[in-house]
């Protein structure tokens, strides 16, 4: 199952009706039984992505294998070896959850008994049974957004796209999509996802491509794109702000790479070498130095920043490696 | 684990789409409660005023509503394709195995079950206010096969318009406000000798009236109002409006479901919107 629900795409192209291209020449490889985030703001092209590559939508150009079957030749081999949830919980709200899994196992190609004895499995797993027997329209979001991504698991699909999941949740909810979407990748399961949060992208994913206008503009673990966006940073907030100058002058003797100030908030850049030491001698410069510090945090630069920096800025990173590692 | 046919697919969906109808007091009301409440108002209220050439205004009724149901049902197809569209369920539809004539086909056929049920309401409605069929048994089958042709040929214009709307609450408007000016210009309630010029030539013409005429005279309800050629040839008239309209929109209802499920333009900010504002009335209940 792990090694046949990978996702190969080559030269892939959509273009809508008015307008510029929605995708635009994406190549991407993504191994079976991992789990893949694509991250971007609103237009990047995500959502076109998923719905071609769940035969939704027809490409332009392009070459796609999903779980090794062709999309544009075989598409009816893709439905079967694929699970949707899309941006909306798309079931019938007039139904219960119990109803739709039912409905949704019989489209899937289950045998009535086995739709039922699926979706008794899928509820007492997934821990539906509470609300299984309500209707969609009386759930809560969180909860139809559970049935949804059951529905899109019934048939032990190989690849399961998920078109910004937890969008719309509130974040008990999303902690607990989060954890049914790892139960799902240790049963071996492929995932692409679409996210606009990248705390979810870093709690999720082996591997994150971020794009842009339907372009890659970078591919990797989150940790390679963590170390792109340079080394730890220490951010000091000022209790005044006509304090910042003393200050300046102390971080300037420990010769950092480099130093953004706001109005009270200064970040300086640390060498990867040894932060803590540099910490440490930061924070004893200060104190002698008689600076009142409100906070003080050495951080890692996050996927946030990373996002930031790369869907912000103009093309530069276009030229970025695609290779996947 | 095979792919469901066609057969199956149909079956399947068609079964969600009954059991939805009985979760939702809406269109029961418009399936059941709209018939009884035209027959009482029209028999009661308005009735009295209105002159029928055989003289049994309840009889000429109760034709009338049976097929002004078979019709405002139809727009049921329409508004529930639009909101299976507009929901993402017919997407997670076509993400399936199963072929994709089935959607459209479920949605036609689950009507005519819809439809099927409103006669019942509407001639049961008819049969306690001591209204009868007069034309036997053959003719009482043939009025009802007539109906349903109709319901079937009306139901493909609706999954035509649910189509190329954008929105439930667009084809909730666009299905139905023109049914009430097309049941109404008809010989449904009123017979039209009595109407001024243009109107009456619409009304005699009027597919609704042809299918009308046509039940009212298998059903023996009464001598047909002297009329002109459309009312002379009522049966013809009405089995061609019902292949003619067959044949023009089951192919176009197919291709503007096509066209609306391919993607050309960008999904529409609205309906995505939409959506989310559907997440959050779940969220508040």
């Amino acid at each position: 199952m792990t090694a046949s629900g990978s996702i190969v795409i080559e030269g892939l192209r959509k273009r809508y009706e008015h307008g510029r291209p929605a995708v635009d020449g994406l190549d991407l490889v993504v191994p079976g039984g991992t789990v893949h985030a694509l991250l971007g703001p609103n237009g990047a092209g995500k959502t076109t992505t998923v719905r071609i590559l769940a035969t939704l939508l027809a490409p332009d150009s392009g070459h796609v294998l999903v779980a090794g079957a062709n999309l544009r030749t075989h598409p009816h081999l893709v439905r079967e070896r694929i699970g949707l949830c899309g941006q909306h919980a798309a079931l019938d709200h007039r139904l219960t959850g119990r109803e739709n899994l039912h409905m949704l196992g019989r489209l899937a190609g289950l045998s009535r008994a086995a739709a039922r004895e699926r979706t008794g499995e899928l509820a007492e797993r997934l821990r539906l049974a509470d609300f299984a027997g309500k209707t969609v329209a009386d759930m809560s979001g969180g909860m139809a957004r559970r049935i949804d991504l059951a529905a899109a698991f019934l048939a032990r699909p190989r690849v399961l796209f998920l078109d910004e999941p937890t969008t719309g949740l509130d974040p008990v909810a999303r902690l607990d999509v989060w954890e049914l979407v790892g139960e799902l990748v240790a049963a071996g399961t492929t995932v692409l996802l679409t996210t606009q949060h990248l705390d979810e992208a870093e709690r999720l994913a082996d591997a994150v491509s971020v794009l842009r206008d339907g372009r890659l503009i970078a591919n990797g673990t989150p940790g390679e794109l963590k170390r792109q966006a340079g080394g730890p940073r220490l951010e000091i907030v000022l209790r005044h702000p006509d304090q910042r100058r003393p200050v300046l002058s102390v971080l300037e003797t420990l010769a950092l790479p480099g130093i953004t100030t706001g109005d009270r908030a200064i970040v300086a850049h640390l060498a990867a070498t040894d932060p803590l030491a540099l910490l440490g001698t930061a924070v004893r410069a200060l104190a002698s130095a008689g600076v009142e510090v409100e906070e003080l945090a050495l951080r890692r630069p996050s996927l946030e920043d990373v996002f930031v920096a790369m869907t912000s800025e103009p093309r530069k990173h276009r030229q970025e490696e695609r290779s996947f590692t | 684990m095979t792919a469901p046919s066609l057969v199956r697919a149909t079956r399947v969906i068609g079964a969600r789409n009954v059991l939805r109808l009985r979760r939702s007091p809406d269109l029961i009301a418009v399936v059941a409660v709209q018939p009884v409440l035209f027959v009482l108002l029209f028999g009661f209220v308005l009735g009295g005023a209105i002159q029928v050439p055989a003289g049994d205004y309840q009889a000429f009724l109760v034709t009338g509503v049976l097929v002004q149901t078979v019709v405002f049902g139809s727009a049921l197809a329409g508004i529930g394709m639009a909101e299976d569209l507009e929901r993402g369920v017919v997407d997670r539809f076509r993400s399936l195995p199963v072929p994709r004539a089935s959607i459209v086909i479920a949605r036609v056929l689950s009507q005519q079950i819809t439809g099927a049920l409103g006669i019942s309401v509407t001639a049961g409605c008819g049969l306690l206010l001591q209204w009868r069929p007069h034309g036997g048994l053959a003719g009482s089958l043939a009025a009802f096969g007539l109906l349903m042709l109709f319901g079937l040929a009306m139901s493909l214009v609706s999954v035509t318009i649910g189509c190329a709307v954008r929105s439930t609450e667009a084809a909730q408007v666009a299905c139905y406000a023109w049914l009430f000016p097309v049941t109404f210009v008809s010989d449904a309630f009123v017979p039209t000798d009595r109407m001024a010029m243009p109107v009456r030539l619409i009304a005699e013409w009027n597919p609704m009236s042809a299918v009308t005429t046509t039940v009212r005279a298998l059903l023996g309800d009464g001598a047909p109002a002297a009329g002109g050629w459309p009312q002379e040839h009522a049966p013809m008239l009405a089995l061609g409006w019902c292949a003619v309209l067959i044949a023009a929109f089951l192919p176009w209802s197919v291709h503007v479901y096509q066209r609306r499920t391919a993607g050309r333009s960008r999904p529409t900010s609205a309906g995505r919107a939409k959506g989310g504002a559907g997440h959050g009335r779940c969220a508040r209940r």
